[in-house]
């Protein structure tokens, strides 16, 4: 039987000039999960030369968190094919997403040059979360 | 060219917590930019009301479309808001729900150089900040 779940995120962005001209924004919110599938997280290897599946197509949406932790090179990820040109987020190394899409496609990541290791987590939601 | 370096500070946590009390994960990343002064030249910050659900446009035209670093939240409290650089929709916000995503929005031709939000059902305020960030080196979105 699925199991219930809450995800809690917040998220801080700060963007400054050397001139010493600051903004700020940040947010927080909880999601109450019901009887969902699938919930990927860990460490994967992302390759250059095709998509790696990060999460399967969900059934109504997912949260998705990726970071790069790759010392070089950065990493796409999609929603959906990289050929359907679905691009989230491109990371650079140290670089990371966090976002909620309510939509049904792949969750795929391809690297630039050469593979790297991502850190992530995407869990499926549904319709009420 | 700007002659005053940029960089942005990003932090964040997410958790899952099982109906059992089990914390299934915990993630609390961060990131600092690197400074620059050729490609980061520009801080756009502001809250916007969407016009319905056409799509309602932040301008990014003067900013570096390669990479903006680009962070949206919901903060009406009726209907979700998707965000659409490049036509993509990288976000589906309902109200109190905030994204974060280093945003490559040059698009075929490098020709886009909006950042789209459509309200689902009506007008939702939402507040906006985007900062340039160094180039990527890829031409176009794929």
């Amino acid at each position: 039987m699925p199991q219930n779940y809450t995800l809690s995120a917040n998220l801080s962005m700060s963007a400054s000039s050397a001139s010493g001209y600051t903004q700020s924004l940040s947010g927080a919110y909880s999601l109450n999960i019901t009887g969902v599938d699938q919930v990927e997280t860990g460490r994967k290897d992302i390759t250059h030369d095709g998509d790696i599946t990060i999460m399967a197509a969900p059934g109504v949406g997912r949260f998705i968190y990726v970071k790069n932790l790759d010392d070089t090179n950065f990493v796409k990820i999609y929603d959906g094919a990289a050929s359907a040109a679905d691009l989230i987020g491109i990371l650079k190394p140290g670089e990371f997403l966090m976002t909620i899409i309510r939509g049904t496609g792949t969750t795929v990541g391809r690297s630039d040059t050469a593979t790297v290791t991502i850190e992530y987590a995407a869990v499926e939601i549904d319709a009420n979360a | 060219m700007a002659t005053t370096s940029l960089s942005v500070s990003v932090s964040g946590s997410v958790s899952l917590v099982d109906s059992q009390g089990t914390t299934v994960f915990s993630y609390s990343p961060s990131f600092t930019s690197a400074s620059t002064t050729v490609d980061s030249a520009l801080i756009s910050t502001g809250e916007i009301l969407t016009t319905g659900t056409a799509a309602t446009t932040i301008n990014l035209a003067v900013h570096n479309k390669d990479l903006v670093y680009t962070f949206i939240k919901n903060v009406d409290t009726d209907y979700p808001i998707a965000v659409n650089p490049d036509g993509d929709t990288i976000a589906n916000l309902k109200p109190g729900e905030c994204m974060f995503s280093p945003v490559h929005i040059d698009g075929a031709g490098d020709a886009s150089a909006n950042l789209d939000l459509v309200a689902t059902t009506a007008a939702q305020k939402v507040q906006y900040l985007i900062c340039d960030g160094p180039d990527t080196g890829i031409s176009t979105d794929d």
